[in-house]
């Protein structure tokens, strides 16, 4: 038996740019369900579920593109923009302003990661220099230490994506972090150094997410290789791969329940994959141009959970599947 | 005194000969013997009656040298059931036993061979077999060898000084020729002999290692002589080795030693001089002290090993001799040569590192003309083999020692010569050559950089003169060796000058001549594990152990795989509660929309600016061909015109493939126009050899898609489609073809009374090709040999030539069972005819190719009728190919051609006389 892929519940217009980064904010019951998207003009809509439509714009990049959106805590929302800086934003009370601003030195395109340790909340980021990560106090807002792989060593080229989490409990805090050489490197945050490095792609890794449960780990890159790598035991090991006829690969996500990974590339449409075997699950074929950013909702309620891709066509598109 | 001993002795053994022959008293035959015994020359446990101690040793010597072979003969004469009853006990037994074991080894082992040849199978014969067993088993070879060793050597003492030197050795000559033959040929003398009563001892794998093993230990007990300053000789172990080697059992034997060579001769120079004597010295015993004593100074200043001059006396000093010896001993030459020959082929064929083999054979090489020959032209130029490892033990092993570097030098610039050679291109087989290629490359690793830029405009020189003939050649390994060699010897060479650069596809083969390219290290720590190996492989009969060994692995294997199918197990729960939505087909993104009418599709192809609109034009153009457009006719020449002109400059993937299936399909929807078309064309000027060969390529496909028998659907018009009132029962509304519908109809009202499945005849197709085959044949054949700038095919083009008819052949046979194929056969076969001596054997593979073809496609009579002259002389060029040519392909061609024509006419003449 066989069925055609649904048709997303609902396209969000009226964005000025290419939509490139997503966040949605919907575990709490009470208080508004909103998605965050920020576009490559610099601006971020908060997007009020129920009604579809953004109550305000917030602009604090002086018109650069912001790279990525996350929350500092529950009202504390913080924007990464083209400008070199990452500004937090206070929501409380309906408020919208800037209350701190960090600055972050890369040029890239590397989304910044959010994470702590001990007491601390740290943020990384991409460094000025080769392959370096520059670690940032969140409190002080001055550089807490910087990971640069040893001179002339692999992992080589500009960071590309950043993930953190702890591989088990014994162990301390892990940073993973893809470049652009094709590799992924597992940091050792507490001893500063290597634990393991895969050469994973023969071009860029553009995106990476990573399943703390199960210890693997998943890339796209600019070539047409989605690429599954496990990173449990302290040592990266590749699994998997699969292979699509056309290349790139601009985001990619695994959903909370670690059921499905979803991707979305530049041959504009969004794909879905089990998370397991990565068994091939729907084509979502709606934008008309590469897809930039998904997210999944972090609903309480699993049913009402929603997937957004936002895309380079200025359109955000809302899908509910598999829940 | 001495003459009393003699008599005394002489006495004792006529006595006791009398006591067995006649004594019917168990106790007094045993007796008798026992008081023999005491004259054995390794008895120590027998009271000594008839002899003072003083004499003893005299009268031991006396008794060995004159009446033992005579006493063990009349001991076998006797041998039979009845008289060994009269021994009666046990130790009776092993007494007479003892004579044959404990004796004079040489001697005994020679009269029990013998006894066994001259006896039919009888008790004797069975007793002396088993003797025979026992003297293998109980490792009375290593002693026997031993005694050679020692023999020699005391001659040697005795008469170092004395001018008669000779003499003592033919002596011994005469016995080690028999000795030596008598070895190397027991498995087969016992074979012969015992046929199904064969003792496992004596199977050829077994004894010959065996044998080995005894050699091993001699060899142990020779170096260990050496090391306490005694002197001993080799010449028999060199005698022997050489007769085995010459037997065909170098294999067996070498793969015992030389391991064992090979790990002790690593560290200890004593040994590698004991090596390099029992390798290289195969038969020497002339050896003038005086020259000796002046070359041993010399090598004890130059290693500085303390060394006894009779260690350098048997050591490399000797193998010098060797060459000197030749001389002397004419009548040995002979043997001698061929002996080196094959120890030398299973050397550098088993050696698994060059350093061993210099290790083994040390400056032999200098010294031995013939083992000069054999190493650097026979097993280079004349020989090929399988295993890298032999060109790369010989270029090693000439490039190891400063002394054998001008022979590296030499050898090189050799081999480079053949392998520029043209007509030894023509005229080598591909292994051959690419042996010989090998050989460069190994060669050209082992240069240093002096030797380079002495020798650098030699080397280029040769080189470019000989990649010229190998991108000449239309076969396309060959011309990819020449690639190869020329790019690594340009940039080993002169690495810092102009390079050659090639394109050409790599693979294994590839990757495995560059890796000659590393000079192999010392597999050290390998041979070690070989070793181990080695040791199981002789410890076979412990056979416990063994079972041992293979049920803890076994257990090992169980264990892995239930592990691995616990890691497995978590991996099963699956992503199957979710269920995959439809999916269209991953296809490839283009920038471009692709075409849909041919038109544009032509326009897009000469759009020469736009990358993706030549790409996506170029994969739809033939799918938009075989829908059949109406105005296909008029615009099928330009399109292939333009397909034919169309260059891969943007590196399109799949590019040839496309572009070939896109012109044949033009060329199967408009065969007349097309084929007429590309014809004229193929002996037009400006085409390039590769559009010439695409033309041909093209024809042949087209002709063979033609004559093949499919429907041609087509897709641009479906047929009208039925759909059916909808019954009230019937759920299924699919619209139904007419035809399908009319079937079902007349299945239901069919009745079968035959079981099984009933297969539908194969639906007859007219042939398609058939009327146009003669527009696709004949004028290709009208102008070959009209000769233009461009194309001179009966000259230098004989690729282009080679092309040709194998493609002629092609469609000849697509135009099987036609009209038109019996004159396209006779113009083929005259053609065929006239370039019957082309020189170059890709030609004439592809003449025999066009023959065969003419015998497949032409009905059998008409070989018979219209062909009889043309088939008769055909089978005469056959015969004489099958016999003269040079070409191994061409000649496996011809047979199978020659077989072809037999059976046909065979079956023709045979079906006609049962129709008589």
């Amino acid at each position: 038996m066989t069925r055609p892929p649904p048709d997303p519940v609902f396209v969000l217009r009226g964005s000025d740019g290419a939509v490139n980064c997503l966040k949605f904010r919907c575990h709490e019951a009470d208080s508004l369900r909103l998605l965050f998207s920020g576009t490559a003009s610099g601006k971020i809509h908060p997007w009020n579920l129920q009604t579809k439509r953004s109550a305000c714009v917030l602009d604090g990049h002086e018109g650069q593109g912001i790279l990525s959106l996350g929350f500092c805590d529950n009202t504390v929302l913080y924007s990464q923009g083209r400008d070199g800086t990452v500004a937090l934003w206070d929501l409380k009370e309906g408020r919208k302003d800037i209350s701190d601003r960090i600055p972050v030195s890369a040029v890239g395109f590397c989304q910044v990661e959010l994470f702590n340790q001990s007491s601390s909340r740290l943020l990384a980021a991409a460094g000025v220099g080769p392959a370096e990560i520059i670690v940032t106090d969140l409190q002080c807002k001055k550089p807490a230490f910087s990971l640069q792989p040893t001179e002339g060593s692999p992992p080589q080229g500009m960071v590309m994506a950043l993930k953190a989490g702890c591989v088990s409990d014994r162990e301390g805090l892990h940073l993973w972090a893809a470049y652009e050489d094709g590799s992924v490197a597992m940091w050792d945050v507490k001893q500063r150094r290597i634990v393991s490095h895969l050469k994973v792609h023969a071009e860029p890794i553009l995106c990476m997410d990573y399943d703390q449960e199960q210890g693997k780990g998943v890339t796209g890159s600019a070539d047409n290789k989605l690429a599954v790598w496990n990173g449990k035991d302290g040592q990266l090991v590749a699994k998997q791969t699969v292979e699509r006829s056309n290349p790139g690969l601009s985001c990619v996500k695994i959903r909370d329940d670690h059921k499905i990974v979803v991707t979305g590339g530049w041959d504009h449409v969004i794909r879905l994959y089990g998370w397991k075997k990565l068994k091939p699950l729907a084509v979502l074929d709606y934008h008309t141009d590469s897809v930039q950013c998904v997210d999944f909702s972090d609903h309480e309620n699993s049913e009402e959970r929603l997937l957004a891709a936002g895309s380079k066509d200025q359109r955000i598109s809302l899908w509910s599947i598999y829940n | 005194m001495s003459g009393d001993t003699k008599l005394q002795v002489r006495q004792l053994v006529w006595e006791v000969q009398n006591t067995l022959s006649t004594s019917k008293n168990p106790s007094e035959v045993s007796q008798g013997l026992l008081r023999l015994s005491v004259l054995l020359p390794h008895d120590k446990t027998s009271k000594n009656q008839d002899f003072p101690d003083s004499e003893l040793p005299e009268a031991r010597k006396e008794f060995s040298l004159h009446h033992y072979v005579s006493f063990l003969e009349f001991l076998i004469s006797k041998l039979s059931v009845d008289w060994l009853g009269r021994l009666g006990e046990e130790r009776g037994r092993e007494l007479l036993d003892r004579f044959f074991l404990d004796g004079v080894h040489q001697d005994a082992f020679i009269v029990l061979t013998s006894a066994v040849q001259n006896t039919s199978p009888s008790y004797k014969q069975d007793k002396c077999v088993s003797l025979l067993e026992q003297f293998l088993t109980q490792n009375k070879m290593t002693s026997m060898f031993w005694e050679q060793c020692n023999t020699i050597a005391t001659g040697h003492m005795i008469q170092t000084n004395q001018s008669d030197s000779r003499r003592q050795p033919r002596v011994h000559n005469a016995l080690w020729e028999e000795l030596v033959t008598i070895l190397a040929t027991l498995p087969d003398r016992m074979a012969n002999k015992l046929q199904q009563r064969n003792r496992p001892a004596f199977s050829p794998e077994q004894y010959f290692q065996s044998l080995a093993l005894s050699m091993w230990e001699t060899l142990e007990k020779v170096y260990s002589a050496i090391k306490a300053s005694q002197d001993c000789s080799m010449a028999f172990l060199q005698l022997l080795l050489g007769k085995l080697c010459l037997q065909g059992h170098a294999g067996l034997v070498l793969g015992v030693l030389l391991p064992k060579l090979t790990r002790q001769t690593r560290q200890d120079f004593v040994w590698q001089r004991v090596s390099c004597l029992l390798l290289t010295g195969v038969q020497d015993r002339c050896v003038e002290s005086l020259v000796v004593q002046l070359l041993t100074q010399v090598s004890c200043a130059q290693t500085g090993v303390m060394v006894s001059t009779q260690v350098c006396r048997t050591g490399v000093w000797r193998a010098w001799w060797c060459t000197w010896s030749h001389r002397c001993h004419g009548e040995y030459t002979g043997v001698q040569d061929r002996c080196v020959e094959s120890l030398v082929v299973h050397l550098v064929t088993q050696v698994s590192w060059y350093g061993t083999l210099s290790r083994l054979l040390g400056d032999g090489v200098l010294r031995s003309q013939k083992l000069k020959y054999i190493l650097t032209h026979k097993c280079l130029l004349i020989r090929h083999y399988e295993q890298d490892r032999v060109v790369q033990n010989i270029m090693g092993y000439l490039a190891d020692s400063p002394t054998r570097r001008h022979l590296l030098i030499e050898t090189l610039v050799k081999v480079l010569e053949v392998w520029s050679d043209s007509s030894a291109i023509k005229h080598t087989s591909y292994d051959q050559h690419a042996y010989l290629s090998k050989a460069i490359l190994a060669g050209l690793s082992h240069l240093n950089s002096k030797e380079k830029q002495e020798h650098k405009q030699d080397f280029i020189r040769r080189l470019l003169e000989g990649v010229q003939h190998h991108i000449d050649s239309p076969v396309i390994k060959i011309r990819r060796l020449g690639m190869i060699v020329a790019e690594s010897v340009t940039k080993m060479v002169d690495p810092d000058g102009q390079k050659l650069k090639f394109e050409y596809e790599e693979d294994e083969e590839t990757s495995r001549l560059l890796s000659l390219l590393m000079p192999p290290s010392d597999p050290g720590d390998e041979l070690e594990g070989d070793m181990e190996t080695e040791e199981v492989l002789m410890s076979k009969t412990s056979l416990p152990q063994k079972e041992g060994t293979t049920r803890t692995s076994g257990q090992e294997g169980k264990v892995t795989s239930s592990q691995s199918k616990e890691g497995s197990d978590s991996e099963l729960d699956s992503d199957d509660d979710l269920e995959p939505y439809d999916m269209p087909e991953d296809t490839k993104m283009s920038k471009v929309k692709s075409p849909v009418y041919i038109r544009d599709c032509l326009d897009g192809l000469i759009a020469n600016e736009d990358a993706d609109r030549v790409e996506a034009c170029l994969s739809v153009c033939e799918q938009l061909v075989r829908r059949q457009p109406d105005n296909l006719e008029e615009v099928c020449v330009e399109l292939v015109k333009i397909l034919l002109h169309l260059q891969n400059s943007f590196a399109i993937p799949e590019f040839t493939r496309l572009r070939r299936s896109a012109m044949v399909a033009t060329t199967v929807f408009c065969p007349l126009q097309v084929s007429q078309y590309l014809t004229s064309e193929f002996y037009a000027p400006n085409y390039t050899i590769i559009q010439r060969l695409d033309m041909l390529e093209v024809l042949v496909g087209a002709a063979q898609e033609l004559s093949q028998p499919m429907e041609q659907k087509k897709a641009t018009r479906p047929e009208p489609l039925v759909q059916l009132l909808p019954t009230p029962d019937d759920q299924s509304r699919e619209p139904q073809h007419w035809r399908e519908v009319v079937q079902k109809r007349i299945e239901k009202k069919t009745r079968r009374f035959a079981k099984g499945a009933s297969k539908p005849d194969p639906t007859p197709v007219p042939n398609k090709f058939h009327t146009v085959a003669g527009h696709f044949f004949f004028p290709l054949l009208k102008n070959y040999d009209s000769r233009q700038n461009t194309l001179d095919m009966l000259g230098e083009d004989t690729l282009v030539l080679g092309r040709l008819v194998y493609s002629l052949g092609a469609i000849l046979y697509a135009a099987a069972n036609t009209m038109v194929a019996r004159q396209m056969s006779k113009t083929l076969l005259e053609f065929v005819w006239v370039l019957r001596f082309h020189t170059e054997p890709y030609v004439r593979q592809s003449l025999l190719f066009a023959v065969s073809m003419v015998i497949l496609s032409v009905p059998a009579h008409v070989l018979t009728s219209d062909l009889q002259e043309e088939i008769f002389e055909g089978q005469q060029w056959l015969q004489d190919v099958l016999e003269k040519d040079t070409d191994a392909e061409c000649q496996k061609l011809a047979v199978q051609t020659l077989m072809l024509l037999q059976n046909t006419l065979q079956q023709e003449l045979g079906g006609g006389n049962t129709q008589q």
